[in-house]
Formats: structure tokens, C-alpha cells, sequence
């Protein structure tokens, strides 16, 4: 073992005890530890195989750097796959298993696969499994790739929370900076929220162990914060800031412990410091990926917050000017370092499974842990989500934060201000909206480019097993944009995110392109900065509110009568009555419809009033149907268009007095059709002379259909004269029900007499059971909406949207009039007059015969011409049914040139059967209309 | 054809027991009347005896009150019986909405931050109206009597759904309260 | 996620808007002649103005359409117009 816990360094409880498993074998951590922490204290080196070549890996980095450490956990039933080892609180109990391998981490039978690494080069899945067809190999393919295994058990409870939140200043990072910024604007009287991703406080100070302001680093930082809260500061811990979206909203995933989903802030701040501070590099060397090669700054973090030795025999390989301290810290601690200086050689890792040393300037130097750091990186990610700008600091040789985006500003190492004093004042500026002040680092780097005649391979992604020579490989193949290069090769993609991997990707491109790293550029940074699950997003939006459908106020009666429910236009709705077959139910509900009544809760049909002295002219604008003709108390059917010519809805309108209208619009579109009159309304109209009220939801509407509905409403003494020469059809009449109003339109949707009685909802109960009481000896049924869908069809009525689609014109249905006479200027008007408007071969609405007892037509199946070469789709089945009135099949088509083929026959093709069909009128019930006006 | 009657909870309407948790009370409430009134402003308080409007984030007080929706357009809640329709002498269009929207009082400390679980909910940005998307629905927000209670207006077709979504978030409300800054 | 201010309620939530159209743009007189294509340029010409934009939005909860003004690359909302008479509140 070369990995060691030491009793009495970091932030963990050393006096308790967790215990866990790995791969199988039993461990102890203690409370504060992560997993890899964990592991590395029980001397566990390797813990994960690399995705392609199935290489051991080790820890490389001790938090959101570390590419290697990903595990399937499982505690109390819960498993949860894919979880950073490095960023994953120990808890007692839990089962950790390392993924990718088989049977485990440190002996893995696919670890067969790096002797073919020659034959796997980038770009290999690309190359090889083209011919003859991918998805020939895909489903092997698929089931080798992906890392951890998804449980088959539902995790109970797996809920994120949502929250939006304002703040004057939002502070990320609760490093040095990060915890004096957000101090100083919360004494300063900003509304100010710091969020930190570990659960304590205080960044890199754990990791350099020297004291600050004079205070240890935890009374220092316990200090901060109690001057954060007390000036009404907030702090969050174990929260990730992971994307900034436009003006100023930034996204937090707060860690809720292992099992809970996280909770999302969705955070709104007028200022946003960042104080994100930096990472450890990698160096490219030979053999970088071997277990015990790890980030220098990685094994310092190990050590301060974790109380974890990295190695006793350290190599130390580095190219800046931090190599020393970093090794009096570790040689304190108990280790032996050798510091070596990057620069000065080609290294190269020696061991397989287990790190035997390093060789290095032609000699070979014993270790058990090689540290590496090739410069720190400034965590800028957050700062190129928001839209700033990066520039390249040549001394330290990276990217730091140039340009600002609106309202953001950066301190601390991020900025590569590395040295304390310099990072707080810059804080402390930036937390005041003062210019910040930049001072020269004390940090020094020299600058190092991969070694490319090494033989032997180099790491540069460590997850996705993307060596140097990949790189090479992409840069022959003219892959140049580092943006290909990301693509082709795999390079910082999945959890890393460009995090680990980029800069030394960049610097390879670089090098083999000879050109520098600022003129490779980087790649895009997008969000999430570090894994989430979806969950986050969804949060609520599940079963019942995925998709929330509006609840009739009759519910209730409908189920107490056995209704089966179904969605019809964004309502749960009756679909039809009784337990039994669904078939049988229907057809007795069209039966008892034509011979007695039907009683339909209609209650979604919109009731959208115009009022006003232009609500004439607006109506009569927005239907293309004329509307200013219609006198007070009639109806009137029409359609409403888009301004292409295209039926938007259909309905009838009501005039109820000079200045006021009822749209009685499809159930289904009634909010679209109020955001359109409301649009019209304010666009070419005096918005002060007419106005649109949306009263749906105000009233229920109890539909009385059949030749028994005159009887039955007869009953209900609504105070109405009900003879059909005082309210004939297309009528409309103001009645009373249990002392309140009702309005009773003669319309039908049915073909038959019918009256749609509408109450205030606080009526509907009342009025429904008056309905049934004086229906039923009458022989009324209750109808749902599959049998009114056959009913309407008999009669050759249409939905919208189902019987028309985006094609389709009023006069493809056969209403040509206004669009030849209407004198005033309409929605859709100009539109009706195009080249394919007038076209003669449009769809048109037309009903399709076949045998008696065939079986139905499928809806949606093709009517076909044979003529050419090739069958020819000529239209499409709309609606289909079993006609139970007329003992036959019906349906319903959009048919090119449908009208001049009446009587014709025309072949219907579905899924490869192709079977006739006669043309006929669309109307095959009571086409005098006998019925509907009796 | 599915029957999906067993996959809908059973709809309870207004009937419904509160929810009670760390303080904070949700419940349904009755105003006896709502009243939309579309035109000038000034001649739609007049009509419904009413000397403001309000917007977010004002209070309204007392029994009888006014919220403000748009530029041209106030609800008057519990004011006096006007006639439905077009109101020649003074310019407003009128309709009855009583039925069409159930109201969800929200009383406690945490109500606030069960509201800002659906929306950008902010006292430091004043508002117009009291209209706001509350988690995609439509909605009127305002607070009542004090600053601690709020009253929250729906279309009736949807209180299953947003009924749902309060108990929810008043559980993880308590978890987690939001920030007050002000 | 963006905030839009509305000449009426203020800055809200950019989920509570709707793109109404380019602003500028008339609908032809129908009730004279109106060209192919006129008619077509209305309906099917838009500017797409990479940058500074003027376009038609939609308050959605109060339905006050308005104009605003917006870089369509950095984001910014540069300004509205009301297209409503102001009135006293």
C-alpha cells in the first residue's frame, strides 16, 4: 500500500468510523471523506477502467477534476449509477462498485482490449463499421459503450426542487475570495448569495495548510461566514453553480446527499463575481494514466481536507515554481519527494497495475506515486457561458478572464492571481463594484509542449482513452479546428466537459500544428459545468402535471355514472358510459341519441365574448363568413382562417345584442382562438371600441340532442318559448335555471334537434341531474364524445385539425360563397385567391362508401391513383367509423378534385392492402335536414 | 379505446382539506363574486366603487377589492351585481367570471416561497398587474391584508393540477424557504 | 433565460412572451387589389436582422402586444415602444 490515512491532518472526523464496500472487499472511512478519498486512505489505487482500452486508472484529482473516478452506488436500496468518486460523500453502509470492469477495477477481463490498441485509433468506429451498414453493428456497439449500470429498481421519492431567487450580487466560489467578497458586499448592505460546491467553506486554504490573517484556516473561514450571515448574507454549500443563461440567470445544483435528487436555484443577480479559482493541469508524459500518477494539487487537497498521503516515495514532476512548497508540505506529512523539473526531460511512468517508478533524463527514479502539474488552470467556464472573453496570459500560460460579460467580474486565482493578499483585494474590489486591481503573479511557469517522439503512449483525455497520437491522427486527417478535433476524437467530452483534458489537448493541437495555444483556441464551453441528472429539470412535471389536462366541474356525476375518461382537446372527458365492451357502449349511445336524446356535458366549448360598439366589424373581420348580417338572437356557423387562407377554427357566432357577440369556438382551441382575437384586436382596430373576453371557464354547457329534446327541456321550465316557429334552429334564447341565467343555443353538432343549455358552473351539478331526471323516462342517454364523434360524422360535420389539416380552405368543404362575395376585408381574405388557392386540384372533403360488413377504413390510410408509374397518394382517410344509425361503415376524406369523383370508386391503400371505396356526399343522414330543424 | 379514468386521481373540486405544514395554511376560498370589467380604468372603479386597482406588489385590503390585469382591464372581487355586457354610457365591457376562476389563498411565512417555486416572483420588481405564468399556468398573484398572505387566482379546469403542484412544493417549501431579502 | 420588459407590467420572465412578427410591418389593404406579391411579402418576408432588432412581441398573461427593440446577438433589450395609448392607473 503507498496511500495512507494520517491520523490528525484534514477536516474529517477521525473518531468515527463509516464503513463500505468496494468491488466486493470491505473498507473504513470516516465521516468528511469522499469516495476516492476513501480508497486512497485504504491504499485502493485502482478504481476504474478507461472507457475504450479498459486501462486501470487511479484517482487523478481530489474534486470536479478527477476524470477517472466513477462508480455505481447503492445504500438502503437506492443505486444510483455513474456517480463522481471524487464529489461523492462516504456514507455509512454504502456499496460501491467501480464501472466499465468486469469483474472489478483491478481485474478486468476486457483489459484485453489495450492489446488491440494499435487497431483502435480515433476516428475507428467511424472507419470501421460503415460498410455495409452501421446499424448492423450497432446494437454490440451499444451494449459495449456507457459506463455504469442503470438500476431496474424506480428510486422512490427521486425528486428535485425548483426554487427562483434575486440577489444583488451572487459570489461563485467560496474559496479566499469568494468568502472576503461576499463579506465585504454583505457589509456594504447588497443582498448577496455565495455558493460553494464542497460542503465546507474555504476553497484551496486546506490545501496550502498556512495560516491566514493569523487565524488557521477554519477559524479564518468560520469568521467569513458568521460575517456573511450576520450582515444578511446567504451561503450555500455543497451547491454548483453549473450555467449561466441570459441576462444574469445562473443555474445552482445543490446536493441534497446521496439518493435525493438535487434541488435547482434558478438565480437571478444583478452582479456576479466569480471566484471560481483554478485546477492542476496534467503533464503529457508516457504512461501518464497509470494508478498513482496524480495532480499535485489533488494529493495536497487529499491531505489537507481529506487527511490522506498520497504516496511515501513521491516523484514530483512539475514546470512552475510551486513544485517546492507543494513537496515541504507532503515531506511534513511524512513522504520522501524527489522534485523533478518537467522541463529538463522526457518522463515516462514505469509499472503496470502498480506504479514502479519513473525514468526520467535517462535514468530511473524508484517511486510509488508520481505527482505531476503542468501550471494551473483558471476555472473560466462560467465566465465563456456568459459571453466573456478570455485572454492569454503568457506568463502563467493560460486563459484568463478578459473581456467581462454584463455585470459579471472575476478575482482570485481565476484571474490567475494565485498569491492570497493579491486574490482578497481583488475580491474585496470586485464585491464593491470597484475597478479591480491586477498585480503581477509571484507564480512562475515555464512553458512545456509534449514530448512527440517519446515512444510509447500519452494520456491526454484519461476518460475517454485519447492519447497524443489521436491528436496526431485528427490533425493528418485535416481535423484542424479544435472544434473537429473535440468531435473526432472524443477528446473532453461526457463528464469532463472539457474540465481535465482541454488544456492539455489544446497544447498538444498546438504543438503538432505549430501554432500557439490562443491561435488553436478553445472549445465552446456550454452548460452543465458538472454532471446532473435530468431530473433537475423535471422536477414536478411528472405523471398527472407532465401533461396537466383541464377537470369538467361534472366529474364527479360523470364517474359516479360509470363514465370511461379519456383526453379530448386538453380535458379529461367522458369518452363514453358504462362498464362493458366500449364498442357496444358507443353504439347503444348513438342508437338511444337518434331515437330518444343524447345528454353531452359540453362545458368545454369555448364562450368567448366581443363586446363593444366595433364588435360588429371586428367579428365580421376576423370570419370569413359575413357576421355584420346576423341579427340579435342568431347563430350563425363559420370559420375563422389564418391569414393564409387556412381553417384555423370553426364555430358558431352568437348575437346577443348590437354590441355583443359569443364565439362559441372548438373546445379544443379555445385559447388559441382568444390569443388570436386579442392579437387582431390590437392590430388594426381601436382596442378602446371593442374587447375580447374569454368566459369559458364561467359556464357550463349541457348539450340536449334528439327528437325527445324539446320534451325534456320542456321540463326544466327555463322560461322560453320552445315552439320551433318561436326558437327555430340556428336561434338563440336567454332563459332562467334555478334563478340564475341560462342561455339556450339551438345548434346541432349532431344532425338532430339540439339544445345547448349553458349555466354558471355553480349550476352545472343542478342543472345535470334536472336534465337526467326529465330525460331519462324519455328514454335519454348519456352520450360521451365518441359517440357525439359518430353522430357529427353521420352527418358529415368536421373537427378541425382532424378533418381539415394545414391545407385546407373553406371552399375544399364546400363554402365557397364569401370567399366569392364578401365584400369587406377578412383574416385569410387575399389568401384565398393564390394560384393554390384556385388550384383544381385541391382536397376536398368527401364521404367513402364500402361493403356493409367490411370492416371499417383505417383513419389516415391513403386513397391512391394507379395512372403513372408509380401509385400516387390523392388524398387520406380523416374520420372512420361503424355508422350504428345507418348499419354501415363511414368515413370521412380529403380527396384531390373529391367532388367531380362522387360515385367514382377509388382505391384505399393501407400497410401494403389496398381495398375500394365508393366516393360519396359527406353528408349521408338526414341531408334535407328534416331533423335539425324539426 | 382507452378508458384512462384510473389514471386521473378522482377530481375534488372545491372540497378539498387544507394544507397545513410548519405554518403555513393553503386553502381554497369563495369569493362570492368576480367581476371582469374591460375599458378605462378610472370609469371601471367607478362602476365597481373602487378607488384603486391593485398590482404587484401591493396589498389588497378588506372583503370588497379590485386587482389590476391589464392596461385596460381589473377584476373586482366580491363588488357590487353588474350587468353583464357592453355598457354604453361609461365604455366597459362586463362579464361575470365568479365561476370561471378558483382562488387558493396562501397564508404564512413560507407562502412566498411556495409561489417561487413556479415563477420569478419579486417584491423588488414592481408590476402593473397581478397577471404572472405561475409553473406554466396562467394566474393572477397578488398579496391580501398582509404581506404574508397571497392570494392566487386559476382557471377552475385547472385546480386538480395546481393543487398538486402547492402540495408538492409546500413540503419541499419547509425544507427550504427562500431568501427574503427585503 | 432572458427577462423582457413589458410596457405595462414591467420585466418579467421571457417564458410569459410570444414573438409577434417583425414590427414595421403592415397588413396590405384587401379591401382593393392587393399583388401576389404584396401579399406574399407579407406573409413569408421576414428581415431576420442579425443585431439590432425591431420586433412585435406579446405579453401573454395581460395580451399587450408591443414593440421591442432587442440585439438579437448579445441579447440585450435596447427598448420598448407601447403601442397602446398611456393612460392613467
Amino acid at each position: 500500500m503507498s496511500s495512507s490515512r494520517l491520523p490528525g491532518y484534514g477536516l474529517i472526523d477521525h473518531s468515527k468510523t463509516l464503513a463500505f464496500q468496494f468491488d466486493g472487499k470491505q473498507f473504513q472511512g470516516h465521516p468528511g471523506d469522499t469516495l476516492a478519498s476513501a480508497l486512497l486512505a485504504n491504499g485502493v489505487r485502482i478504481i476504474a477502467r478507461s472507457f475504450k482500452y479498459h486501462r486501470p486508472r487511479g484517482v487523478w484529482g481530489a474534486w470536479f477534476d478527477d476524470p477517472n473516478a466513477i462508480f455505481d452506488v447503492s445504500l438502503n436500496g437506492i443505486k444510483i449509477p455513474n456517480c463522481a468518486g471524487a464529489t461523492t460523500c462516504l456514507r455509512d453502509g454504502m456499496r460501491v462498485q467501480s464501472v466499465n470492469t468486469f469483474p472489478t477495477a483491478q481485474f478486468d477481463v476486457k483489459a484485453i482490449l489495450d492489446w488491440f490498441s494499435p487497431f483502435l485509433p480515433a476516428g475507428f468506429y467511424y472507419k470501421t463499421f460503415m460498410w455495409p451498414n452501421w446499424h448492423l453493428f450497432e446494437p454490440t456497439i451499444r451494449k459495449m459503450a456507457g459506463l455504469g449500470k442503470l438500476s431496474e429498481e424506480i428510486t422512490e421519492n427521486y425528486q428535485s426542487d425548483q426554487i427562483h431567487q434575486n440577489c444583488d450580487l451572487l459570489v461563485v466560489g467560496g474559496g479566499a475570495a469568494g468568502l472576503v467578497a461576499a463579506s465585504a458586499a454583505a457589509q456594504s448592505g447588497q443582498s448577496v448569495l455565495l455558493v460553494e460546491d464542497h460542503n465546507i467553506a474555504g476553497g484551496g486554504l486546506y490545501r496550502r495548510g498556512r495560516e491566514i490573517e493569523n487565524q488557521p484556516p477554519g477559524h479564518w473561514v468560520e469568521q467569513q461566514i458568521d460575517a456573511i450571515k450576520s450582515a444578511g448574507g446567504q451561503l450555500l454549500l455543497a451547491t454548483t453553480a453549473f450555467g449561466v443563461y441570459d441576462h444574469n440567470l445562473v443555474a445552482l445544483a445543490e446536493d441534497r446527499g446521496f439518493g435525493r435528487a438535487p434541488r435547482l436555484w434558478k438565480i437571478r443577480a444583478k452582479r456576479i463575481v466569480m471566484t471560481t479559482g483554478a485546477i492542476d493541469r496534467p503533464l503529457t508524459f508516457v504512461n501518464n494514466d497509470r494508478p498513482g500518477v496524480m495532480s499535485v494539487e489533488g494529493a495536497l487537497e487529499f491531505l489537507g481536507r481529506y487527511g490522506v498521503l498520497a504516496g511515501r516515495q513521491i516523484a514530483l514532476l512539475s514546470n512552475n515554481n510551486r513544485a517546492e512548497p507543494s513537496a515541504n508540505l507532503l515531506r511534513e506529512a511524512g513522504a520522501n519527494v524527489r522534485v523533478l523539473d518537467a522541463t529538463q526531460g522526457s518522463p515516462a511512468a514505469i509499472g503496470g497495475k502498480i506504479l514502479r517508478g519513473i525514468e526520467f533524463a535517462a535514468q530511473t527514479i524508484a517511486c510509488d506515486t508520481i505527482l505531476a502539474s503542468g501550471g494551473l488552470t483558471p476555472v473560466v467556464h462560467l465566465w465563456r457561458q456568459a459571453g466573456g472573453k478570455l485572454d492569454w496570459d503568457e506568463k502563467i500560460s493560460a486563459f484568463i478572464p478578459g473581456k467581462p460579460p454584463n455585470n459579471m467580474v472575476a478575482a482570485g486565482s481565476v484571474n490567475g492571481t494565485f498569491d492570497l493578499e493579491e486574490a482578497m483585494a481583488e475580491a474585496r474590489a470586485a464585491a464593491l463594484d470597484l475597478p479591480v486591481p491586477r498585480t503581477d503573479s509571484s507564480f512562475q511557469v515555464k512553458t512545456l509542449s509534449p514530448d512527440r517522439h517519446s515512444t510509447g503512449r500519452q494520456w491526454i483525455d484519461f476518460q475517454h482513452d485519447v492519447t497524443l497520437k489521436d491528436i496526431e491522427l485528427a490533425a493528418r486527417e485535416n481535423y484542424a479546428s479544435v472544434e473537429h478535433l473535440k468531435r473526432y476524437t472524443t477528446l473532453g467530452m461526457a463528464s469532463d466537459q472539457g474540465k481535465t483534458s482541454n488544456m492539455a489537448g489544446l497544447d498538444a493541437l498546438a504543438s503538432i500544428q505549430n501554432r500557439s495555444i490562443p491561435e488553436v483556441g478553445t472549445t465552446t464551453f456550454r452548460p452543465p459545468f458538472i454532471p446532473v441528472p435530468l431530473e433537475l429539470y423535471r422536477g414536478a412535471h411528472r405523471q398527472q402535471l407532465l401533461h396537466p389536462l383541464k377537470r369538467l366541474i361534472l366529474e364527479p356525476e360523470h364517474r359516479a355514472a360509470g363514465a370511461a375518461l379519456g383526453e379530448y382537446g386538453g380535458w379529461l372527458r367522458p369518452a363514453w358510459y358504462g362498464t362493458g365492451s366500449s364498442h357496444e357502449a358507443i353504439k347503444q349511445e348513438v342508437l338511444a341519441a337518434r331515437n330518444n336524446a343524447a345528454i353531452i356535458d359540453a362545458s368545454p366549448l369555448g364562450k368567448i365574448e366581443i363586446l363593444g360598439p366595433d364588435a360588429e366589424k371586428f367579428v365580421n373581420f376576423v370570419f370569413y363568413n359575413t357576421i355584420s348580417t346576423l341579427k340579435p338572437g342568431h347563430i350563425r356557423y363559420g370559420f375563422m382562417l389564418s391569414e393564409r387562407g387556412i381553417i384555423f377554427d370553426d364555430g358558431v357566432v352568437t348575437r346577443i345584442d348590437e354590441n355583443r357577440f359569443i364565439i362559441s369556438c372548438s373546445s379544443s382551441h379555445v385559447d388559441s382562438v382568444n390569443r388570436a382575437l386579442e392579437g387582431w384586436r390590437q392590430d388594426g382596430n381601436d382596442p378602446d371600441s371593442v374587447f375580447v373576453h374569454d368566459t369559458t371557464q364561467n359556464w357550463s354547457t349541457i348539450t340536449i340532442s334528439g327528437p325527445q329534446a324539446r320534451k325534456i327541456l320542456t321540463v326544466l321550465d327555463l322560461g322560453v318559448d320552445l315552439s320551433p316557429e318561436a326558437f327555430p334552429h340556428m336561434s338563440f334564447r336567454q332563459g332562467n335555471f334555478a334563478s340564475d341565467p341560462a342561455r339556450i343555443s339551438r345548434v346541432s353538432f349532431t344532425g338532430d334537434l339540439s339544445y345547448e343549455i349553458s349555466v354558471p358552473l355553480s349550476n352545472t351539478s343542478l342543472l345535470w341531474s334536472a336534465v337526467i331526471s326529465s330525460g331519462k323516462p324519455l328514454g335519454a342517454a348519456l352520450v360521451g364524445v365518441e359517440a357525439l364523434a359518430i353522430l357529427r360524422a353521420e352527418k358529415g360535420y368536421i373537427f378541425v385539425g382532424k378533418d381539415t389539416d394545414g391545407e385546407t380552405m373553406p371552399h375544399d368543404l364546400g363554402l365557397s360563397i364569401p370567399r366569392m362575395r364578401k365584400k369587406t376585408p377578412f383574416v385569410g381574405d387575399r389568401a384565398l385567391h393564390t394560384l393554390t388557392a384556385n388550384s383544381e386540384n385541391r382536397r376536398q372533403l368527401v364521404g367513402l362508401l364500402i361493403g356493409k360488413d367490411d370492416e371499417i377504413l383505417t383513419t389516415g390510410a391513403h386513397l391512391i391513383e394507379n395512372s403513372g408509374t408509380r401509385p400516387r397518394s390523392i388524398g387520406y382517410v380523416t374520420s372512420s367509423y361503424h355508422s350504428p344509425t345507418l348499419g354501415h361503415p363511414i368515413a370521412l376524406a380529403l380527396l384531390e378534385k373529391g367532388t367531380t369523383l362522387t360515385g367514382k370508386t377509388v382505391p384505399v391503400w393501407n400497410q401494403g392492402e389496398t381495398r375500394q371505396a365508393k366516393v360519396v356526399s359527406p353528408c349521408l343522414f338526414d341531408a334535407e335536414g328534416g331533423r335539425l330543424n324539426a | 379505446m382507452r378508458d384512462d379514468s384510473t389514471r386521473w386521481a378522482a377530481a375534488s373540486g372545491y372540497d378539498r382539506p387544507d394544507i397545513n405544514i410548519n405554518g403555513l395554511q393553503i386553502s381554497v376560498i369563495r369569493p362570492w363574486r368576480q367581476t371582469l370589467i374591460s375599458g378605462p380604468i378610472s370609469k371601471s372603479l367607478e362602476l365597481g366603487y373602487q378607488k384603486r386597482a391593485v398590482g404587484w406588489p401591493e396589498i389588497a385590503k378588506g372583503k370588497n377589492y379590485a386587482i389590476r390585469m391589464r392596461r385596460d382591464r381589473i377584476m373586482l372581487i366580491n363588488g357590487p351585481a353588474i350587468e353583464d355586457g357592453w355598457h354604453k354610457d361609461k365604455g366597459l365591457a362586463v362579464s361575470d367570471m365568479s365561476d370561471a376562476c378558483a382562488v387558493i389563498q396562501l397564508e404564512g411565512v413560507l407562502a412566498d416561497s411556495v409561489l417561487k417555486r413556479g415563477t420569478e416572483l419579486d417584491i423588488g420588481i414592481p408590476s402593473g398587474s397581478v397577471v404572472r405564468v405561475f409553473h406554466g399556468f396562467e394566474t393572477f398573484i397578488y398579496r391580501w391584508q398582509s404581506k404574508d398572505i397571497f392570494r392566487l387566482h386559476i382557471q377552475f379546469g385547472y385546480l386538480e393540477s395546481i393543487w398538486l403542484l402547492l402540495q408538492n412544493f409546500s413540503n419541499q417549501a419547509s425544507a427550504q424557504p427562500c431568501t427574503n431579502w427585503r | 433565460m432572458q427577462q423582457f420588459p413589458c410596457p405595462f407590467c414591467g420585466l418579467r420572465d421571457e417564458r410569459e412572451f410570444h414573438f409577434a412578427g417583425e414590427a414595421g410591418k403592415m397588413r396590405p389593404d384587401t379591401s382593393g387589389e392587393v399583388t401576389q406579391t404584396d401579399w406574399s411579402r407579407y406573409l413569408n418576408s421576414y428581415k431576420n436582422r442579425e443585431g439590432k432588432a425591431s420586433e412585435v412581441w406579446v405579453h401573454l398573461p395581460c395580451q399587450e402586444y408591443f414593440i421591442m427593440h432587442r440585439d438579437t446577438l448579445s441579447m440585450k433589450v435596447l427598448g420598448t415602444e407601447q403601442l397602446r395609448r398611456q393612460e392613467e392607473i
